[in-house]
């Protein structure tokens, strides 16, 4: 009954003979991913799979998040050095008493949206009023609520976790969903996009910040350059990434057999596809590869305070550190 | 459509085109109604199979379904201790092997804090059955959708497979039913969890169908069972759709979630060969199951009859090719014979040897045919030997006659040089069966000349021979001093004696006098001759006189008559006046002379030669039927010889 996702080993453990003999010199580190191995982690996986991490003597521990780990619980009890997570709850963790620092921000855009169905009559965001939806809670609800709040709607909230198999049933007209995994995982179900009213929060200015590499304050006091070099590498993963696309698929595919996680490849393909744009920029962004500005984090934080789901805002140079320069 | 080349390969190639075609429409049709009989068959098959598949993979849920609903009965009429809770739930499993787990969540947010944190839990773990609360232990029951679907949903519900931890992690569905307190209010989810695995024992059973397959998927379109493992959970029919572009299996895909039934054709996604696909909803867990079948199976065994129809009809082909051969053969061979037999006549080997046809039909008629048009060609060139060899016979002689009637006539002109008195022309232009004309003149003494023309009937040599003794019939008598009249009567004397083959001859005479003009004349049955004076043209009046030859004793008139100096006796045969043109008319008198009067002051050698040319020019090429002999005697008047 207690669901769990078959993997006798949870990390990618590195056994290379070869460096044995210099393992002498290699840093172990461990990170923890927010979810199962899929796309949206495809630069990690990369740069292990790569060498990129290596080749800094780091030997990385990469380990699957799901609904059965939850990094933040790891990186409290110092099991993991390095967690992915949203931005906005890191805010909300950091608020909890977790003293973690935003090391580089990968994901530099929103991709949260709402799904809803036209045949329940749902063609644009006024028809969400007074209706049932399914909705992310905890940090993801911010958004939506001060996206809900701006339209002056009130729908109908039932909590979602990680199935939309509600929405999938009736059970609800509209779900949460990030552009580049639920709203495609609606259209594997035999939806089509014509079908479909999809609200991008982006669009509607409610789009913050998502996926950026945390640690430890300590962590980073203490091993400046292991962050810098770990960073450095990560964000090498995702350039190859982007320039590797169908290789990056491969890799991640490789990594979800492995971890036995239900994975397509039309499914990851197009993950890729759909989350690249808000991790490397092109020249019409004015946000930085990488990096997360005080005007992102300072909107963010802001949009947190006043849905309550903060207390106060934490000082921008306390709570991000960016601790990599550009390699030459 | 056109066939060129021989009779045989015309008759072979269209004996052959025409049961080839026969033969392609039999294996045709034969293959359709195969076809369809068999697709009948197949289709009744695989509808059989999907809805026996159906009841099969149905059946485990349905009992489930049965063992849920019983058990949410009688956990709601009584109020349990925790332990009879478990007792119950544990005691379910032993009953029922089907069911791997049980579990009873209450919600969290119930009043009752003994409840709040209760979700008594039964599983299987290594052979044995054990309980656990899963409202201890951070076990976030709300996330589940085994516990929110039937909660947010109001009714019961099957989950999409997960993996479940039990002891032993397996892909598990759970049939879920939400229970309610008296007031109506959510009390807690009942799970009862299946294990994939009975799935794949009854799919097993179904691999027994040649090349077919069985599928399923839930009702968001998971595959949960297909013979490509790497499918299973992974793929939904809708990515494999969208990963093959296959708007056709999307729409199937539709059809299978909407719990629809179905047998279309599509291309299958993991073979990719043509096939059929029938699908069904499976019980009311919302999943539907897909078999398979590639049209091959129908195909193969169609193609094998058409083959081995083909392979027959092609044989049979052969054989009918073989007997249009013999039989073209019987047909063209002595055709072909004949043919060399008509080359070797044509070339005048009429006694080569005939090929031998038996029977009767058309080609041994053709041989007889052209046997009896060979015999009566063979007459007919003797006929025609013998008809050439008298023409040539004849021609020689006509040949002779012309020679003879060229050498009697006298040609030379002036004839007598010394004689100033007159002036003589004449002109014999035989035709080509000679008529006989002749001309003659000469002086019987130094102050007379006679001028003759005759015409002997018949031809050939006869006549130029009846001619030759005219001429010197008429000379000698001429020479004895007889005027024109004795001349002729002698003359038809001596010819009508022993005259067998009755000849005759036509003859102007006339004896002229050089010292005045004067002159006698007698005619036997000719032409009278023209007499040209001053502008005008008359004939000189006619005497009687009988054909020279056929009947002894007969008389002629003698004329007299004077030419005056100037003048012109003109002398013809009938070749002139009967000459013809192109259209069969004849010159006649009249425009004989028109023309001689034209020709008025001319010498005796013009008016000749002109009148001969214009004779030519009126037949325009058409063929001279008679001798033309013309003789123009111009009188210039007496000479004074001894000044």
């Amino acid at each position: 009954m207690i669901p769990r996702v078959l993997s006798s080993f949870f990390c990618l453990i590195l056994l290379p003979s070869l460096c044995w003999g210099s393992e002498f010199f290699m840093t172990g580190v461990r990170l923890d991913l927010q979810w199962y191995p899929q796309s949206q982690f495809a630069g990690y996986y990369v740069a292990y799979e790569k060498g990129m991490y290596l080749r800094r003597g780091l030997n990385v521990f990469v380990y699957r998040g799901g609904p059965d780990r939850d990094p933040m619980e790891a990186l409290r009890r110092r099991e993991a050095d390095f967690v992915t997570a949203f931005l906005t709850g890191a805010m909300v963790y950091r608020e909890r008493g977790l003293p973690l620092v935003n090391l580089a921000q990968v994901v530099n855009e929103g991709n949260l949206l709402l799904v809803a169905q036209k045949k329940d009559g749902i063609s644009e965001i006024f028809d969400l009023d007074g209706k049932r939806i399914s909705m992310w809670g905890d940090h993801f609800s911010g958004a939506y609520r001060g996206f809900f709040t701006a339209h002056c709607i009130s729908p109908e909230i039932v909590p979602q976790f990680y199935s939309i198999d509600l929405f999938l049933r009736g059970g609800v007209v509209a779900c949460s969903a990030m552009s580049y995994n639920e709203y495609n995982r609606i259209l594997q179900a035999g939806y089509r996009q014509e079908d479909l009213t999809v609200i991008s929060l982006k669009d509607e200015g409610f789009g913050f910040p998502e996926d950026g590499i945390y640690c430890l304050e300590s962590t980073l006091k203490d091993h400046p350059t292991v962050c810098r070099d770990f960073v450095r590498a990560s964000l090498e993963g995702w350039r190859y990434t982007a320039e590797h696309p169908e290789e990056a698929v491969d890799i991640v595919m490789k990594y979800a057999k492995r971890a036995n996680v239900p994975a397509n490849r039309v499914h990851m393909k197009r993950m890729l596809e759909t989350i690249l744009p808000s991790i490397v920029p092109d020249s019409s962004d004015l946000w930085s590869f990488g990096r997360l500005s005080m005007s992102d984090y300072l909107d963010t934080a802001f949009m947190m305070e006043e849905r309550g789901l903060i207390g106060k805002v934490v000082p921008f140079d306390d709570f991000v550190k960016t601790v990599f320069e550009d390699e030459d | 459509m056109k066939i060129k080349g021989s009779i045989a390969s015309r008759l072979i190639l269209s004996t052959l085109i025409g049961a080839g075609c026969v033969l392609l429409a039999i294996v045709g049709y034969g293959f359709v109604h195969a076809r369809s009989t068999l697709k009948q068959e197949m289709v009744s098959k695989v509808e059989g199979l999907a809805e026996g598949t159906s009841f099969k993979v149905g059946r485990i849920p349905l009992v489930v379904e049965t063992v849920g609903r019983d058990l949410a009965v009688g956990l709601s009429l009584s109020d349990l201790s925790e332990d009879d809770v478990f007792s119950i739930l544990e005691g379910t499993l032993r009953v029922h092997p089907e069911v791997s787990g049980v579990c009873l969540a209450f919600s969290p947010q119930l009043k009752d804090s003994r409840l709040r944190n209760w979700a008594p839990f039964a599983y299987r773990d290594d052979g044995g059955i054990h309980r656990k609360n899963l409202g201890e232990g951070g076990y976030d029951r709300e996330i589940w959708d085994w516990y929110q679907l039937p909660k947010e949903l109001g009714r019961p519900v099957w989950t999409e497979p997960y993996f479940g931890v039990g002891g032993s992690e397996m892909l598990l569905i759970s049939y879920c039913i939400p229970l309610y307190d008296s007031d109506g209010s959510f009390m807690a989810s009942l799970a009862c969890d299946v294990s994939l695995d009975w799935l794949t024992d009854t799919m097993i059973g179904l691999r027994s169908y040649d090349d077919g397959y069985a599928f399923l998927i839930t009702s968001a379109g998971t595959v949960v069972s297909h013979p490509d493992r790497v499918l299973i959970m992974n793929e939904t029919i809708f990515s494999i759709a969208d990963a093959e572009d296959d708007g056709r299996l999307w729409n199937i895909g539709d059809g299978m979630r909407k719990g629809e039934d179905g047998l279309v054709e599509f291309v299958d996604f993991t073979t990719g060969d043509p096939s059929w696909i029938a699908y069904r909803p499976v019980g009311d867990m919302g999943w539907s199951i897909g078999i398979v079948f590639p049209r091959r199976a129908l195909v193969e065994p169609l193609h094998d009859l058409s083959r081995s129809q083909l392979l027959l009809g092609l044989v049979g082909l052969a054989l009918l090719f073989v007997v249009s051969s013999v039989i073209a053969r019987s047909i063209t061979g002595p055709i072909k014979s004949l043919s060399a037999a008509t080359k070797l006549t044509a070339s005048g080997d009429l006694e080569s040897s005939l090929p031998y046809v038996p029977g009767d039909d058309e080609v041994a008629q053709l041989a007889r045919s052209f046997a009896s048009m060979r015999e009566d060609l063979l007459v007919y060139v003797e006929e025609l030997q013998e008809t050439t060899a008298a023409r040539e016979k004849m021609e020689s002689e006509l040949n002779i006659a012309h020679s003879i009637q060229l050498s009697l006539v006298p040609r030379t002109f002036p004839p007598f040089p010394e004689m100033e008195e007159f002036d003589l022309y004449a002109l014999l232009d035989p035709a080509k069966e000679v008529g006989g004309d002749f001309y003659d003149f000469f002086m019987v003494d130094p102050g007379r000349i006679l001028v003759t023309v005759g015409d002997v009937s018949g031809k050939g040599v006869p006549a130029a021979l009846f001619m030759a003794v005219t001429r010197t019939f008429i000379r000698a008598f001429a020479k004895e001093g007889l005027g024109p009249e004795a001349i002729l009567s002698r003359l038809n004397d001596e010819i009508s004696a022993d005259n067998e083959s009755c000849m005759f001859v036509t003859v102007f005479c006339a004896v002229i006098d050089l010292e005045n003009g004067e002159f006698l004349y007698a005619s036997g049955g000719h032409n009278p001759p023209f007499l040209l004076g001053k502008g005008t043209v008359g004939f000189l009046p006619k005497v009687k006189g009988p054909l020279v030859g056929p009947m002894a004793g007969m008389t002629f008139q003698e004329g007299k008559a004077k030419i005056e100096a100037g003048e012109t006796l003109f002398l013809y045969t009938d070749g002139l006046t009967e000459a013809m043109d192109g259209y069969g008319r004849l010159l006649g008198e009249e425009k004989s002379i028109l023309w001689l009067e034209e020709m008025e002051g001319m010498s005796s050698k013009e008016m000749v030669l002109g009148l001969r040319e214009k004779v030519a020019s009126f037949v325009d090429g058409a063929e001279q039927s008679d001798d033309i002999t013309l003789l123009a005697f111009r009188f210039r008047g007496p000479i004074d010889r001894e000044s």
